[in-house]
């Protein structure tokens, strides 16, 4: 007999009916009447049904069967009142969706595995650099050079492939825009991964032995299915990539396009740097920070195994460059993962972590709110269910079952919420490519599986209890003023109350100074003109110009721009304002007896005609002409007013000197004050050097046209393409960087306006549901009050001043928590202070007369009680 | 199911078990059976309640110290049959010695009879 298989009842049954038919012949023999038997034999048996309910009892998974009563039951308690129903989840959908879009995002970036054959063997491997160490950094200090890994690569036994790559633009004419993302890897880097080929073969081992050696290529999937139209013929054709012409020799597998944040379309032996960079490369040099190392795993091993392994590589490499200590690094991989990123990482995602935490607390008190409202509404309903004599513990099942149902009704919502990121991710990040998977996992689900049922334990649990703790007689009589002993619930509600003003004033002033800092933001006069003008680059580093042709060139494209009557200015330039800070060691010549004073200061290398383009005025002296001729070797130079103050303060500081990166300066003139590293700050010193083609081998030209830029920024491309057909021109407007620079605070704005105006409403629903209940509470002695001829305003007082003094404690203390909180913003409100008056009166007016209108809508409800009815009913 | 109810099945149950057991040594028998032999050859002193008889024979079935088939009486009726398992007879000696001690120790306690009245 299987002893798992349950007895079914009517077996059960079937061994009671022979039971009493046996009793009954029993019975018979013993010499009662057949009439009396029965009933006799039934009598003996005792009751029929309370054993058969024992029977039931036993066999059943009751849990179970009491789980879908309760879920039943809740559901029709939620259906019954859909406002309750509606506002709860779509409070909980939102916090629960939140911080599901904050998991999937911080999953994405730093656990989940990469997209490769077994990635749980699969590890990112860093070097940390301690002590005296000097190192040409390209990306990140702690990657690694190509002797490095070689040194690394010799050992095996932990590691049963290793592998390095960097990720470069290049130009590639075939491709729509002129160029390809492309990644120079070592040739072992598809059998480390894993990656098989869609078509031909990867790299040979001995096509990395020597640099120059095996000019080939490998596209990625997408870039043959899209730009080639998936032509199987393209396997052994020749492409021009840089100028140089490579072999492609296979094709990678589908849904493989490298391990970076950006997708990779063609890859290149790491040997074939020095060719593409047309001798600018670093392929041989020890002490360089360029390739990013990857290594797998052997079976079995370890990461920790694979730790003492290549640090005992890097101990011996140590020996020769005393005073340094290399830690190396060893990571499951995954997207970010270099320890520069961990450690800046940290602090942001703990902030966004703490705001998302923020709205689910927001959430959570304000559905706590609802239900310990809603208890006390029901109270009836569990005296009664109480007295019919279901257990308190039935109750509270019964209500955490209802809690369970809101959270998870939240969640599902959330979720779908969060369903929405990548097209948000790619809307705020429009970065060529973006490859961050953002698609829900086991990993997602169980962090929305877990918030949800700590939700509604947070929000659940005390309302539950509250609820439960019913006392029947005062239950029955419907007056819950009865016993002194319980204004427990009332106060912890008030509790709520305060902090959601407070924390909804707090979110409502930051929200403020943003909106503040953005109108401010876009009345700031920038110090340069900004409409109509574009900066052109050109990838002439990539096809390998010398300074020779880049000048000419130059001049070519200048001397054609001059010519086109839409122009009015045209200048060379290393950069535009805003476009990313250039900064370097500004030394004065040390005079003597005094000490050599040096500060890093921003700089821009520019042509003369710069300051014309951009109108930037000079307050002193002149700017300098193009050709202007070093004299005595020293290069002119133009300081801003913040940097005459910083290094001559009180002196005359034309004809003053300075070198910068060794080359000597002279200051010939002083510009007004502008806002070239961020539009926040006007006050930053800042150098234009005159320029040189030798000293900054990528320059822009910069253009300020009539109107419309767009004209020039065609012809521009026509003129290029003629002089070199692979030259490909990128046209910036100034404009549009600006626009990008006003988006984050703008988006901050919106984003802490939204979540303000949220967390108000919370509150306000809280409060009225304070003064609501107080009214509740207040009924009869409102009443009586009436009755003996109190005015309606004056009741309607008396119900206010409670949610009046808790709005009031709550906007006080959120008040000051936003000065506190707000010191930490100073930086980016463009000058509006932290404790901006304007911001704090409107938040303060703003919520007043939103609390009291909050208050007043239930106090009316008060004054309109009639005494008759209300008395009558509580007799 | 309140706690109270489940204190007082506690109290009876391992005495009632132990009466199972006992009876089933004699061999195979049916649950009127198992009643009638109890209220029998306790001098009718114990009236088995049998309500909490079935309950009783479900749990010592699942925790197979009994095991159960359907039979047919002495007088030709159907009827579910208890039979006592290897591990039903282990349980039982050492149940009834439990017992045994326990009287001992209880009417030791309360001594020679007091003359009442």
């Amino acid at each position: 007999m299987g002893w798992f298989r349950r007895r079914p009842e009517r077996d059960f049954r079937a061994e009671i009916e022979s039971h009493l038919a046996l009793e009954a012949e029993e019975l018979a023999r013993t010499g009662i009447a057949p009439a009396d038997v029965q009933s006799a034999a039934a009598r003996a048996f005792g009751n029929v049904g309370q054993a058969e309910e024992r029977f039931y009892e036993s066999q059943r998974l009751q849990w179970l069967d009491r789980l879908v009563r309760h879920v039943r039951f809740g559901v029709r308690a939620l259906r019954l009142r859909p406002g309750f129903t509606v506002a709860a989840v779509l409070t909980l959908g939102f916090g629960i969706g939140i911080n599901t879009a904050i998991f999937t995002l911080f999953y994405a970036v730093v656990h989940r595995p990469f997209p490769v054959y077994q990635a749980d063997r699969v590890v990112n491997i860093y070097q940390e650099f301690h002590g005296r160490f000097s190192r040409e950094v390209r990306g990140m200090t702690s990657l690694v050079s190509y002797p490095e890994f070689l040194d690394y690569a010799e050992r095996r036994g932990v590691l049963e492939g290793l592998a390095v790559y960097s990720d470069d633009e290049m130009a590639w004419s075939e491709t729509p825009s002129g160029k390809v993302r492309a990644e120079l890897v070592s040739c072992g880097y598809f059998t480390t991964l894993g990656t098989r080929m869609a078509l031909g073969r990867g790299f040979r081992p001995d096509e990395c032995a020597y640099p120059g050696e095996a000019p080939v290529a490998v596209l990625s999937f997408s870039t043959w299915a899209t730009t080639f139209g998936a032509d199987s013929a393209l396997v052994g054709r020749r492409v021009l990539i840089n100028k140089q012409p490579l072999t492609v020799v296979g094709v990678a597998e589908k849904n493989f396009a490298g391990l970076g944040y950006q997708s990779t379309e063609l890859w290149m032996p790491v040997t074939m740097h020095p060719v593409l960079a047309h001798g600018r490369d670093s392929i041989l040099t020890r002490d360089a920070s360029w390739l990013v190392m990857v290594g797998r795993l052997s079976p079995g091993a370890t990461i920790d195994e694979a730790r003492q392994m290549l640090s005992s590589v890097a101990r011996e490499r140590d020996e020769r460059y005393p005073g340094r200590e290399t830690h190396v690094l060893v990571s499951r991989g995954a997207l970010l993962n270099f320890p520069e990123a961990r450690t800046e990482g940290r602090l942001a995602a703990g902030l966004v972590f703490a705001l998302g935490a923020l709205v689910v607390i927001m959430a959570c008190t304000n559905v706590m709110n609802l239900l310990l409202a809603r208890g006390i509404a029901r109270r009836r309903e569990m005296g009664i269910r109480l007295a019919l004599g279901a257990s308190r513990n039935d109750l509270m099942q019964q209500l955490i079952v209802e809690s369970l149902l809101l959270s998870g009704s939240g969640a599902v919502l959330g979720g779908l919420l969060s369903l929405n990121l990548p097209r948000l991710v790619r809307h705020i990040v429009p970065i060529a490519g973006l490859q961050v998977n953002l698609s829900p996992n086991l990993s997602v689900f169980l962090f929305i599986l877990a918030l949800s049922l700590l939700t509604a334990l947070a929000f659940g649990l005390v309302p539950a209890l509250q609820a439960t703790r019913v006392d029947l007689v005062s239950a029955f009589k419907g007056n819950v003023m009865v016993q002194r002993n319980q204004v427990r619930p009332s106060r912890l509600r008030d509790t709520i109350v305060a902090v959601q003003v407070a924390g909804s004033a707090v979110i409502l002033i930051v929200a403020g100074l943003f909106v503040r800092a953005t109108i401010r933001q876009a009345s700031v006069n920038p110090g340069y003109v900004t409409s109509s003008v574009v900066a052109f680059s050109l990838n002439l580093a990539q096809l390998g110009y010398d300074d020779t042709r880049n000048r000419s060139l130059y001049d070519q494209l200048r001397r054609q721009l001059l010519a086109d009557p839409e122009v009015r200015a045209a200048a060379l330039a290393e950069r535009l304002p805003l476009l990313g800070r250039h900064s370097d060691q500004v030394e004065l010549p040390r005079v003597q007896g005094s000490v050599a004073s040096a500060h890093n200061v921003a700089i821009n290398f520019v042509s003369g005609g710069y300051f014309d383009v951009l109108q930037i005025p000079l307050v002193q002296g002149r700017g300098f002409t193009d050709g202007e001729v070093p004299i005595h070797g020293e290069r002119p130079s133009v300081v801003s007013v913040s940097m005459t103050k910083l290094f001559w303060p009180g002196d005359d500081p034309l004809g003053q000197r300075f070198t910068v990166g060794g080359e000597s300066y002279v200051v010939t003139g002083v510009a007004a004050n502008a806002r070239n590293v961020s539009l926040a700050d006007d006050q930053e010193p800042f150098a234009y050097l005159s320029v040189s083609t030798e000293s900054s081998p990528d320059l822009r030209i910069v253009v300020r046209t009539a109107g419309e830029t767009s004209g020039i920024e065609r012809a521009m491309t026509t003129w290029a393409r003629k002089l070199d057909g692979s030259l490909v021109v990128e046209a910036e407007r100034l404009a549009d960087r600006l626009e990008l620079e006003r988006k984050p605070a703008r988006l901050t704005a919106l984003v802490a306006g939204a979540l303000g105006i949220l967390a108000l409403m919370l509150a306000l629903v809280g409060i009225s549901g304070v003064v609501g209940y107080g009214i509740v509470q207040r009924r009869r002695e409102i009443a009586v009050r009436l009755a003996l001829g109190s005015s309606q305003r004056r009741v309607t007082g008396l119900v206010i001043r409670q949610g009046a003094r808790l709005a009031a404690i709550g906007a006080v203390a959120g008040l000051i928590l936003a000065a506190g909180v707000s010191q930490l913003l100073r930086t980016i409100l463009f000058g509006i202070s932290p404790l901006d008056p304007l911001t704090y009166a409107a938040t303060g007016g703003i919520l007043m007369i939103a609390v009291g209108l909050a208050m007043y809508l239930p106090a009316r409800g008060a004054a309109a009680i009639d005494p008759a009815t209300t008395l009558r009913l509580d007799e | 199911m309140s706690t109270q109810q489940s204190d007082r099945e506690a109290l009876l149950q391992g005495t009632l078990d132990l009466l199972i057991l006992r009876t089933l040594v004699l061999g195979k028998q049916h649950g009127q059976g198992i009643a009638r032999t109890i209220l029998r050859t306790s001098s009718e002193l114990i009236l088995v309640d049998h309500g909490s008889l079935y309950p009783a024979l479900q749990r010592l079935e699942r925790r197979k110290w009994i095991r159960a088939e359907w039979g047919v009486s002495e007088n030709k009726r159907k009827a579910r049959f208890y039979e006592l398992t290897a591990l039903g007879r282990k349980q039982l000696h050492e149940e009834a010695s439990r017992w045994r001690r326990l009287a001992a120790a209880v009417s030791s306690v309360l001594g020679p009879e007091f003359a009442e009245g």
